[in-house]
């Protein structure tokens, strides 16, 4: 069998599992398992499946990946997270795109709080929707700023998906976390530039309103009171990385017991509701995120064994293309996946062809994989099945059509690509801060 | 009470603690390391050990949590293919449902009776992981094996319930949770 009748056996029965509806992570078992029997045959290989699912999620570095969940549903359900945005409102006086902007702060702030898109993007809808639907804000000018803004959570520390990326194709978790920093600030100043630019442009968009009068006295007690100390999370995660007083994965120990012990202290203990609902998001998503490397742990090993990857890199090393066009034609593959599959599907898919290709065209894995998680930030809210426009669809109900979902989205997806082409044509933007830190 | 809704009751009390049990060892797993890292800040003291603990509660935690996150239909799908059937046949949208459920099956069943000979077979050859602690291995692996058994009840329990309501494919659909990032 060829490597390219490999691969197309391979990836052609596992879209007709997840075309079938089959749960990613019992497809990517299926296709193990069929691929492992005609490769080897017996039954043997399935019991070293089993062990090889041991193997792949009893690592260490799989800590963060529930640790970073529980902080962002920890400030979500305890209420943390709105009483940060209440605070922040106090402090954004009469400009364009008011509330749009405060989406975009909200957001940037929660991303250091939060390891988990959706509870970040959950909670900008439900604080900043209502509200801004009374003010007559536009569904661009509302639904774009909070989906953009909510998946920032993948690109500023602490992010579960940038974890678990890092943990796939082997590279220093630290190292990845330091260089999505940057680029996740040019997001953010980014959205915040064309939200100003638009709103003065066309303010039927963003009717200008006269923000309450807030004493300086009330915005310094609620700044010092409910913004500052989240500097101290901030600190347990990426300062004590970056000091040396903790690896990555027990940084993110520290970053969710500090999340419980602010919660504890705002919310007068530690109460029964907001813990439960805390403890069952995260183990709600992080049990699904992490069958889901169960299942595909054998994937890239059966694609080496038959030698479709060796055949794929070789491939890859001999097209008469520059590097970059390589690199850009491997992107605009995620974004299209990205518009019907959900980010760690992806990963999964495409890891195992990925890292390899890059390895042999000699890429900094490091802003590779920074480049890779910013294009599953763009799958996030790429229409039609980005998972965040269902969760504003969820919360706006009615009053929002999918299709002018769909189209909110798109100037921030625009936004994301021009980031994205700084990150691949300046790569000190990804790759100063790694650098520092190995210092 | 008839024996199947006891059936069903005993296997949602036994998902329910499962998941219970993820979730404790989710924050156990937090305080363990947190405390680690404090005590090496302080003393020339820490937990040498927890790093292997953490490994095992993390193997521990995904698999005492499947069968709860597959009740909730939590378990992420790529479904725009049947989103796209159900608006336009219920006859091959509900076919697609029962294979698709039906792979689950044959997978869960493969992995469960392959996880229990494997994790006997360890247990009998007294196999350890060589680390600190010089853990049993079989006591480890056994959790990859009841955790898709359990997972397999709560399929046969969705089908069985989704074929005796004779609900239709969309109401079927919509009856389930969103799925998260």
């Amino acid at each position: 069998m060829t490597w390219q009748l490999v691969l197309l056996v391979v990836f052609g029965g596992l879209v007709l599992l997840l075309a079938s509806g089959v749960p990613v992570a019992f497809a990517f078992m299926a296709v193990n398992i069929i691929g492992a029997l005609l490769i080897w045959g017996g039954t043997d290989p399935i019991g070293q499946f089993v062990l090889s699912i041991y193997s792949s999620i009893s690592k260490f570095s799989l800590v963060p990946v529930p640790l970073f969940l529980l902080m962002g549903e920890v400030m979500f359900h305890s209420g943390v997270a709105f009483k940060m945005m209440a605070a922040l409102d106090r402090w954004i006086g009469r400009i364009p795109g008011r509330l749009s902007l405060l989406a975009v702060g909200g957001g940037t702030l929660f991303s250091t709080l939060s390891g988990s898109s959706m509870a970040s993007t959950a909670m900008l809808a439900s604080v900043l929707v209502p509200e801004m639907q009374r003010k007559g804000y536009s569904t661009t000018m509302s639904v774009g700023p909070i989906v953009a803004a909510g998946t920032l959570a993948i690109m500023i520390p602490p992010t579960s998906l940038g974890v678990l990326l890092a943990s796939l194709a082997q590279i220093n978790v630290g190292k990845l976390l330091m260089a999505i920093i940057v680029p996740g600030l040019m997001m953010a100043v980014a959205f915040a530039a064309y939200i100003i630019i638009r709103s003065m442009l066309n303010p039927k968009v963003a009717p200008p309103y006269d923000a309450p009068s807030v004493p300086w006295r009330v915005r310094i007690r609620e700044a010092l009171l409910y913004i500052l100390p989240l500097a101290s999370i901030i600190f347990l995660v990426i300062g004590s990385m970056v000091l040396g007083i903790a690896t990555p994965n027990e940084a993110s120990a520290l970053g969710a017991l500090g999340c419980f012990v602010l919660a504890a202290i705002y919310r007068k203990g530690i109460k029964w509701d907001w813990l439960k609902k805390s403890m069952g998001g995260t183990v709600k998503v992080s049990g699904m995120m992490l069958l889901i490397v169960a299942g595909s742990t054998a994937f890239s090993q059966i694609l080496t064994f038959t030698g479709a990857t060796g055949s794929l890199v070789q491939f890859a090393a001999d097209i008469d293309l520059p590097r970059i066009g390589i690199l850009i034609i491997m992107q605009v593959v995620l974004i299209v996946l990205g518009m019907f599959m959900e980010p760690l599907s992806i990963l999964m898919v495409t890891l195992p062809l990925y890292i390899p290709v890059a390895q042999a065209l000699e890429f900094d894995l490091i802003w590779f994989c920074a480049i890779m998680l910013l294009n599953m930030e763009m799958g996030a809210i790429s229409p039609p099945f980005g998972l965040s426009l269902f969760v504003v669809k969820g919360i706006m109900g009615d009053s929002a059509p999918l299709t002018s979902i769909y189209r909110s989205s798109l100037p921030f997806l625009a936004l994301d690509a021009g980031v994205m082409t700084i990150m691949i044509f300046v790569p000190s933007t990804v790759l100063w801060l790694p650098a520092l830190m190995g210092q | 009470m008839n024996t199947g809704a006891t059936i069903v009751k005993v296997l949602d009390r036994l998902t329910d603690a499962m998941a219970f049990v993820a979730g404790i060892i989710i924050a156990f797993v937090m305080l363990l390391v947190s405390t680690s890292v404090i005590l090496r800040q302080l003393s020339d003291n820490s937990l040498p050990w927890n790093i292997e603990i953490s490994e095992y509660a993390l193997l521990y935690a995904c698999f005492l949590s499947a069968p709860w996150v597959m009740r909730l239909d939590a378990h992420v799908r790529v479904d725009f293919v049947v989103e796209r059937l159900r608006r336009t046949s219920e006859t091959a949208c509900r076919c697609l449902e029962r294979v698709s459920d039906g792979i689950v099956c044959l997978i869960c069943l493969a992995m469960g009776y392959y996880g229990f000979a494997v994790a006997i077979d360890l247990w009998q050859r007294d196999v350890i992981v060589t680390s600190i602690l010089n853990w049993p291995k079989a006591p480890l692996v056994v959790i990859i094996p009841i955790g898709l058994t359990v997972t397999l009840a709560q399929v046969i329990r969705r089908v069985v319930e989704r074929e005796r309501s004779k609900r239709t494919c969309a109401v079927a659909e919509e009856s389930g949770e969103g799925v998260e990032e």
